[in-house]
């Protein structure tokens, strides 16, 4: 999954459990390593991120 | 740029350009900033206290002063006020951008060499850091060094590759948003203003930090747990105030600050990290600025003793040295954190009436015991002030 228009603050990598999130020019969720957990869409300031299925 | 340098410092924020600049004074050091422009995007408030000017003596320069700050108003949820007042100067509101790139120049006279545009990755050997791995423009490279000095900011990645787990809670990162609004009417421009309330910002504040009398740092910081989003918030804090509704926006920045738990394993073998890296951020207002540039002086000044000795376990004194120092006073300011993370608006409200600006100062800095004796006839605020100790 890749975010448009991010902004590449970090935040998402930083509360991100397993490492599932690479940034560069923009923010791409490397499906297999995430677990859904729904921290990285709670903490981006600018609500880019939804995750389905949260647990 | 060379093969090999004494020390390799990640990130060009204050915390790296002045590990760099003490560690230039005895070794050679090399910093990198994957960034095309040092200081950009800014993601800050850029409120500098005088401390820090003092410290550093970092130079009143126009280039990176906006302007002087006074004191500063705190809101409570009803509207009433607490003002911080100074004598003299409190700080200056700067311009990150400029200032950043300052102290880039400042490492680089004194013999450290800067790169930006260039991103770094650990490089092992056998499970050993030797190095980094550096594309700068576009191309590759290896660089060997002897001492690896991790400023790479609150995503921090080049820890993590040291396998250092950096990973942050929730509840213990601050997620901002702010706009830079010019055109706007600002009560009294020569103080900051610090908004309070769970209904305006949830475990965080509101900040105006005036750069002239009608333009102004506007943002917000938010608990990383809650739900809406800092924008929803910062949006709704402009547009009930038509003095700011009718500026103009002219830089969005979004950020996030860590405000808890400290990282406490600072140095690995012969890694050292820095600055909000280490998450050494006040985590009761955010400000980060002068505690990167602390920990990044005395990282740089181990670094270079340890290159000089050739003994690399000299590394581990920093940590030890920042958690007897800097670091023991952040600890305290979290306790007030944990406190003031429990207040409902109408303690705030109640606080505002019985702690002065004085009181505010000194809880700022962890010196809680006399704020806290004023509150003892508050029998929900001495409840939360059991768990406190
Ligand atoms: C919205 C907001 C407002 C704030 N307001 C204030 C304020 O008013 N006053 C204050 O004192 N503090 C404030 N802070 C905190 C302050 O900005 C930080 O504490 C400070 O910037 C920390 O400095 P640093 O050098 O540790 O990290 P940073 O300034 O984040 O620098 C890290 C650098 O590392 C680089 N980097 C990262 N990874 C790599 C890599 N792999 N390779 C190469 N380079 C890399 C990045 O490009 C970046 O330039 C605020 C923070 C936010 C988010
Ligand atoms: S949902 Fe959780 S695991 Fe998945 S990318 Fe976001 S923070 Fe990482
Ligand atoms: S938190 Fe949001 S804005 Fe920040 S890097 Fe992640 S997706 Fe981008």
């Amino acid at each position: 999954m890749k975010i448009k228009n991010c902004y590449g603050c970090g935040g998402c990598v930083a509360v991100c459990p397993t490492g599932a999130i690479t940034l560069e020019s923009e923010v791409e969720i490397i499906t297999e390593k995430c677990i859904k957990c729904g921290k990285c869409e709670l903490v981006c300031p600018a609500g880019l991120i939804t995750i389905e299925n949260e647990r | 740029m060379k093969d090999e340098y004494d020390v390799i410092v990640i990130g060009a924020g204050p915390a790296g350009s002045t590990a760099a600049k003490f560690a230039a004074e005895k070794a050679d050091v090399l910093v990198v900033d994957k960034h095309r422009e040092i200081g950009s995007p800014k993601r800050c408030g850029e409120g500098l206290g005088l401390k820090a000017f003092e410290k550093f003596e970092i130079p009143l320069d126009k280039r990176f002063v906006n302007k002087e700050m006074c004191g500063a108003v705190v809101y409570a949820p009803n509207g009433s006020k607490v003002e911080i007042e100074y004598d003299g100067i409190y700080g200056y509101i700067i311009e990150r951008k400029i200032f950043d790139k300052f102290l880039a120049t400042e490492a680089s006279r004194q013999g450290a060499k800067v790169l930006a545009d260039t991103e770094a990755s650990l490089l092992k050997e056998n499970g050993r850091i030797i190095g980094v791995r550096i594309t700068h423009q576009r191309k590759e490279k290896e660089i060997k060094a002897k001492i690896i000095v991790a400023a790479d900011g609150v995503d921090s990645q080049i820890a993590r590759q040291a396998g250092i787990d950096t990973t942050i809670n929730l509840a213990d990162i601050g997620s901002c948003f702010e706009y830079e609004m010019s055109g706007i009417e600002i009560e009294n421009p020569e103080m900051i203003h610090m908004f309070m309330g769970n209904k305006l910002a949830p475990k965080g504040y509101v900040w105006i930090f005036p750069k002239d009398d009608d333009r102004a740092n506007i943002g917000i910081g938010i608990s990383g747990t809650e739900k809406r989003t800092a924008k929803y918030y910062l949006d709704r804090f402009i547009k009930s105030r038509p003095g700011l509704e009718k500026g103009s926006i002219i830089e969005v920045n979004v950020g996030c600050v860590p405000v808890g738990d400290f990282l406490r394993e600072l140095v690995r073998d012969n890694l050292m990290v820095v600055g909000d890296a280490a998450r050494q951020v006040n985590p009761i207002h955010g400000g980060g600025i002068c505690e990167a540039m602390l920990a990044g002086k005395l990282a740089g000044i181990k670094a270079g003793k340890a290159i000089n000795s050739g003994n690399l376990e000299m590394l581990k004194e920093y940590e030890t040295e920042w958690f007897s120092t800097e670091g023991k006073k952040l600890e305290k300011i979290l306790k007030v954190r944990h406190f003031a993370e429990k207040l409902g608006d109408e303690d705030m409200n109640y606080l505002a009436k019985v702690w002065n600006g004085d009181d505010l100062v000194r809880i700022s800095g962890g010196e809680y015991s006399i704020a806290f004796k004023k509150i003892i006839k508050h029998p929900r605020l001495l409840g939360l002030l059991k768990n406190f100790v």
